[in-house]
């Protein structure tokens, strides 16, 4: 039996009843009176000079309030950086660029209207990939570098297209590398893409008469929007009010700064008057940003036996036009570069660079799912070359306490068991029946390992806060400042307050609408953080809440408020439970007979920070980034057709230290989500570019996602070594699950064809070349 | 979101359709026929294709007939791809359409917009091909039945001002064996790589038709002739096919040549096995 | 003949009730249930066919609305949306097995899936993948609506 009684339970979510009845409202579903709507104008040049716009006829046009260039608002705005004009000035940097804005009464007058300007472009040479940026004679995306505003954990190179660049030096790794028993060394890549919410994008802003700024918001990051609005348009922070109901997806597509700051530009142009402005599907993909590529080259050397002492690592981003995110997911990926491996001796130099790409933001696994690519499939050449199984060289050098981690911090007591989710992991697959099964003249069945881990890439100083305020009869209200981005943090927090007040989760009612003007402040909803740090804030405010309950009922009941505990919806003696009160009779004051009233509502406060953490060294990368690790193993089994090479991917495994689960139906959810995205990274998702870097594949008729039908088998299962500063011993899973996936999954190709496949998307016509290229390759 | 405006008329029957594209046409106006508009609406959306006006099929009885008529079975051009699934008449014809785009879209998606659309797919006219179908026509001139050879060539031959009434088959050939292939990229809810139909004829020869390998569907008699020659090896077969084929093999962002030509290959192996060659 | 020239007053029956609306003919139905009417569960996802957010019911089929005009289905057709479908077995059946995470996709889906048991109420999962796959859900990684689907059809029996 279960020591909790909330902990643990697959509580139905509390947002389902309205979810199933299509009553949850989004963003694009608001229409306030006197609504205006914007539509863009987007470049169809990756890279050109701006030469001209003429807006004179779309101005003209019927309905049309306004149009807004870039001239008109030249102000460069970013998360970290400051390099990104909401409209392009002077010139585009990548393919679906927006470089103007109609405003209209109607939004199909605003579309009509945009087809009236004229741009007109002269092609500049492009940047196609890392490679193409990093050469001497590149043309530089941002010449202006050295003039952009950064935060100072990022370290651009001016005079370059390297947006950042960060180093992880630890012990002697060129040195260890040439004493290595056995090297293996090799390139990885994949494509930009995109995270294809199925909410796109939206907002609706608004300057109120007193100059107050209104911004309803797709975003996982209110208060993020806020603060930036008012560093970047020079507005009081406490005049701007964000406004975020649930969003329809985010995978970190709606972190950061969004829409939000054009959504200002437009009401500002339009006198205040609120104005709408949502993506359509092909600007989802093209104007905002997507999912980050990569180049990798990995270098691993280890002893005979397949023990690892050393790897280099050169990870070089394609962040795209602008640096958003990616300058963020860049070093996130140095952070933990090596994958959940002890390797004593690492230098791993991780670059941002500038392409001229749709350019890339936050995305599911943050860096994790980048660097566990190329580090996977290293993982399984080395196990080749040393000749040992590819889950048993994983077994040997998987991270344990005591380890010390890239950014050489040590690994604590904390530190979740990833043999125990190998064991698992491996069952499961059924491993020790074979990873290559011949199943007749056409057909073979292979299977492929990869381990994951993932820590949050957040600043240290990362806080969040509850505030837990009554109703009359007894219930609670919870407030924090996380979203619901359909992961069901919301539900787990009721279940951990729950817990505390000993009641159900239906008596905690949430505020699913986060409003920056009376939640409690928090980062953002994203690195999979919420449950933990806005868990340990809820039950901090239980804890004070309980504290003034048991304050004030200890007065009628005359005794002292130590002895009186709280559960079912009562407060009584521990002792001797008959003797107590309702809540109700407490929460809002206590009321004596004769009308006499004593200490008034109560009102729980939480609060939480990040404890101990601190950036890392620019020269070593020496430092204690990351909050906790979560820790894990995944493995898939695909059949392949060896004449068309078209394959399937029959099931899927994952085992995860998460601490401790707190809804194993909200788990098991978030981790299958996470894992069919990875097979989509894997299968088929990348932006297809021609020679002028146009995206040929930004709609969804030519982007393929995963549809019903083509998931596999999945099979989760979590160990629960407890996180000891995490609410119930809980750590982050909501983005996990998609990181050891790709690997897994080209490894299991790879061992299908018996050829090296280093790439992703994995389709089946490209299988096809590499086979052949390596056939011919033999045979010369 | 269409941002465009235009008019939409919905004429109860042929004369009353035909009349009014001419009309329109007098008063300069640049009308389209519409059936299922999963073509003409996703493609009005961008505000790329610009029309005046759009003439609704769907309210035409004979564009919506779908039964048995003497030897033939009678397939109205407005009838859903879904329509025809379910009722089956024709297994091959069935076959082919099964596949396209997804099973919701195809609620809506009609049997003469796939065949006289502008995409180069049009995979449901593959079996139309292969069985002597006839191809009713209405327009100005009125009505015209032309026969599959007459009625098509890289894309329907329709008049200015005419549309598609109805497709008639003979009722024997959804007797005989048949067999479809179908190859995408990766996702199934896709537009083809190939998409192939044949048929084995009364006199055991073997007929084959081809969408989405180039740039237009066709069927043509030299490429039969050597598909059905027993002298030859599989592979040489196709080596002769391909150097038939009115234009080269498609090269795009879906599949290089090279990838279509194994696929080619693999198909036509299918095939023959499956209707059993000369054997 | 039915003629639409300029904006146009056209009779929508749905979800039981008839709604008069005053409707551009390009104006998709889509459009028309969400910003003219208020029905705002069926969703746009793309606008182009491909995502089955938009899918309504007209006449008992799931259809793309998004590829819908609004103009055909004047004074005739029977539109149901998800606001019009209370209670059902698959919704049900939606909260008990997480067919949903966001809730995006959830309207088209369930739409979709209501008139597949309808239809077929004991579809075997080949013809489960055949109506379903009209659909995408970027959440759940489909595994939550099949079981959603499984434990509707043993319900049903
Ligand atoms: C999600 C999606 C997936 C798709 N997948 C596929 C696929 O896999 N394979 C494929 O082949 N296609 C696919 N398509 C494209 C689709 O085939 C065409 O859009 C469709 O066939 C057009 O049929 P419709 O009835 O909707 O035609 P409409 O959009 O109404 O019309 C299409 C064209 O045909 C003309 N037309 C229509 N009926 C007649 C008639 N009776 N006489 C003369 N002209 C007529 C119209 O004037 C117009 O030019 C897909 C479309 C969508 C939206
Ligand atoms: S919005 Fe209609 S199918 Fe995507
Ligand atoms: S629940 Fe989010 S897209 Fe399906």
């Amino acid at each position: 039996m279960s020591e909790f009684k909330q902990i643990g339970r697959s509580f139905s979510r509390t947002d389902g009843l309205d979810k199933v009845h299509g009553k949850q409202e989004y963003v694009n579903d608001y229409q306030p009176t006197g609504l205006l709507h914007a539509a863009l104008k987007i470049s169809t040049h990756a890279h050109a000079k701006i030469k001209s716009i003429d807006t004179a006829e779309a101005e003209a046009a019927s309905g049309v309030q306004a149009v807004i260039t870039g001239d008109d608002f030249p102000v460069t705005l970013g998360l970290y950086m400051g390099d990104h004009p909401p409209l392009a000035l002077h010139k585009v940097r990548h393919y679906g660029e927006p470089v103007a804005a109609v405003i209209a009464n109607t939004e199909h007058q605003a579309k009509n209207a945009v087809e009236l300007i004229k741009v007109k472009y002269e092609d500049l040479e492009v940047i196609s990939s890392p490679t193409d940026g990093l050469k001497a004679n590149a043309p530089l995306l941002h010449e202006n570098m050295d003039e952009y505003t950064h935060i100072d954990a990022v370290h651009p190179e001016p005079g370059s297209n390297v947006a950042n660049h960060t180093k992880i030096r630890k012990g002697e790794a060129a040195q260890a590398i040439a004493d290595a028993e056995i090297v293996i060394e090799d390139t990885f890549s994949f494509p930009p893409c995109d995270h294809v919410a199925m909410e796109t994008r939206a907002v609706i802003s608004e300057i109120k008469a007193n100059g107050n700024v209104v911004i309803h918001s797709t975003t996982q990051a209110p208060f993020t929007v806020k603060e930036l609005l008012s560093f970047n348009f020079d507005i009081p922070v406490g005049k701007i009010k964000i406004i975020a109901p649930p969003i329809g997806g985010g995978f970190g597509g709606k972190a950061g700064i969004q829409l939000e700051g054009l959504g200002y530009l437009l009401t500002k142009a339009a006198d205040g008057r609120p104005v709408k402005l949502v993506n359509d599907r092909e600007e989802d993909m093209l104007s905002s940003p997507g999912h980050i590529g990569m180049e990798a080259k990995v270098r691993l050397g280890a002893t005979a036996d397949g023990k690892l002492i050393a790897a280099e690592l050169d990870y070089h981003f394609d962040a795209g036009a602008y640096a958003d995110y990616a300058v963020n997911v860049s070093n996130a990926a140095a952070i933990s570069c090596t994958g959940p491996y002890d390797i004593p001796n690492v230098r791993c130099d991780s670059l941002c660079v500038y392409t001229n790409h749709p350019f890339a933001t936050a995305f599911r696994g943050f860096g994790h799912v980048e660097l566990a690519f190329p580090i996977e499939r290293s993982m399984d050449l080395l196990a080749e070359k040393a000749g040992i199984d590819p889950v048993e060289i994983r077994m040997k050098n998987a991270i344990k306490e005591g380890d010390t981690s890239p950014t050489q911090s040590l690994m604590d007591a904390n530190t979740g068991d990833l043999r125990e989710c190998i064991k698992r992991a491996a069952k499961m697959i059924n491993w020790d029946q074979g990873s290559f099964i011949k199943k007749d003249e056409n057909k073979v069945i292979a299977k492929g390992f990869g381990l994951l881990w993932k820590s949050p890439a957040m600043p240290p100083n990362t806080g969040a806060g509850a505030i837990i305020t009554f109703n009359k009869d007894g219930s609670l209200n919870l407030h924090t400042g996380i979203m619901e981005i359909g992961q069901g943090s919301k539900t787990g927090l009721a279940q951990i307050v729950a817990e505390r007040f000993g009641t159900s989760p239906e008596n905690i009612h949430l505020v699913q609408e986060v409003n920056t003007e009376t939640a409690p402040h928090d980062w953002s909803t994203a690195a999979s953080r919420s449950l933990m740090m806005a868990g340990r804030a809820a039950l901090e405010a239980a804890d004070d809440a309980i504290d003034q309950i048991c304050r004030t009922a200890a007065i009628p009941l005359r005794c002292p408020p130590e002895d009186l505990i709280v559960e079912g919806g009562r407060v009584f003696l521990e002792d001797e439970p008959s003797i107590g009160l309702p809540l109700d009779d407490v929460v809002h004051g206590y009321v004596y007979e004769n009308g006499n009233a004593i200490e008034g509502q109560v009102i729980g406060r939480g609060n939480y920070i990040a404890r101990r953490l601190s950036g890392i060294d620019p020269e070593t990368g020496k430092g204690r980034p990351s909050l906790e690790y979560t820790l894990g193993a995944q493995a898939v089994e695909i059949e392949l057709d060896l004449n068309d090479y078209s394959y399937q991917i029959k099931k899927a495994v994952s085992c995860m230290d998460v601490g401790k689960v707190i809804n194993p139906n909200l788990a098991r959810g978030q981790v299958v989500g996470a894992i069919s995205m990875g097979i989509g990274l894997a299968r088929s998702e990348g932006f297809v570019f021609n020679s002028r870097e146009q995206v040929v594949n930004g709609v969804l008729r030519d982007y393929k996602v995963l549809r019903y039908g083509e998931e596999p088998e999945y099979e989760i299962d979590f160990v629960e070594t407890p996180q000891g500063d995490g609410p119930f011993g809980l750590r982050g899973l909501g983005e996990q699950g998609i990181i050891g996936i790709p690997g897994a999954i080209a490894n299991a190709l790879s061992r299908a064809t018996g050829v090296k496949l280093n790439y992703i998307p994995l389709l089946p016509e490209d299988i096809w070349q590499s086979v052949k290229e390596a056939s011919h390759n033999d045979s010369i | 979101m269409i941002p465009f405006n235009f008019k939409y008329y919905r004429p109860a029957n042929i004369e009353e359709a035909v009349e009014l594209y001419q009309q329109l046409k007098a008063d300069g106006e640049k009308s389209i026929y519409y059936a299922g508009g999963t073509e003409i609406v996703t493609n009005a959306r961008d505000g790329q294709k610009k029309y005046d006006a759009l003439i609704d099929l769907k309210d035409i009885n004979e564009c919506l007939e779908h039964g048995e008529k003497n030897d033939e079975y009678v397939f109205g051009a407005c009838l859903t791809l879904n329509e025809i699934v379910e009722k089956d008449y024709f297994p091959l014809f069935s076959l082919a359409c099964r596949p396209v785009a997804d099973h919701t879209t195809r609620n809506q998606l009609t049997m003469g917009g796939n065949i006289c659309g502008k995409l180069p797919y049009r995979e449901v006219i593959l079996p139309l091909m292969l069985v002597e179908a006839n191809f009713v026509f209405a327009g100005p001139e009125g009505m015209r039945t032309v026969a599959a050879a007459e009625a098509y060539d890289k894309r329907m031959l329709l008049n200015e001002g005419e549309f598609l009434v109805q497709v008639k088959v003979p009722k024997k050939f959804a007797e005989l064996d048949y067999h479809d292939v179908r190859k995408v990229k990766q996702s199934e809810v896709d537009y083809p790589l190939l998409h192939l139909a044949a048929l084995k004829d009364e006199a055991d020869q073997i007929r084959i038709a081809f969408s989405s390998i180039c740039a237009f569907p066709f069927r043509l008699e030299d490429i039969e002739a050597i598909f059905n020659d027993s002298q030859l090896e599989m592979e040489e077969k196709v080596e002769q096919i391909v150097a038939k084929f009115p234009i080269p093999i498609k090269d795009d962002k879906r599949g290089s040549a090279d990838y279509r030509r194994l696929l080619l290959g693999q198909s036509l192996a299918e095939i023959w096995h499956k209707l059993g060659g000369d054997a | 003949m039915k003629a639409y020239e300029n904006i146009s007053l056209v009779k929508l029956k749905v979800n039981g009730e008839t709604r008069d609306v005053a409707i551009r003919p390009a104006d998709t139905l889509l459009r028309v249930l969400r910003e003219k009417l208020g029905l705002t569960a069926a969703k746009p996802g793309c606008e182009n066919g491909d995502c089955g957010a938009c899918t309504v019911l007209i006449n008992e089929k799931p259809v793309k609305s998004c590829m819908k005009l609004a103009v055909e289905v004047d004074a005739g057709a029977e539109i149901i949306t998800l606001e019009g479908i209370k209670n059902s077995i698959i919704q049900e059946t939606f909260l008990e097995e997480d067919g949903f995470q966001c809730g995006y996709c959830t309207p088209g889906f369930l739409v979709n899936a209501y008139a597949l048991l309808k239809e077929h109420p004991d579809a075997d999962d080949k013809l489960a993948k055949e109506w379903l796959e009209s659909n995408i859900c970027r959440c759940t990684g489909y595994e939550g609506i099949r079981n959603a689907l499984k434990l509707a059809q043993e319900k049903l029996k």
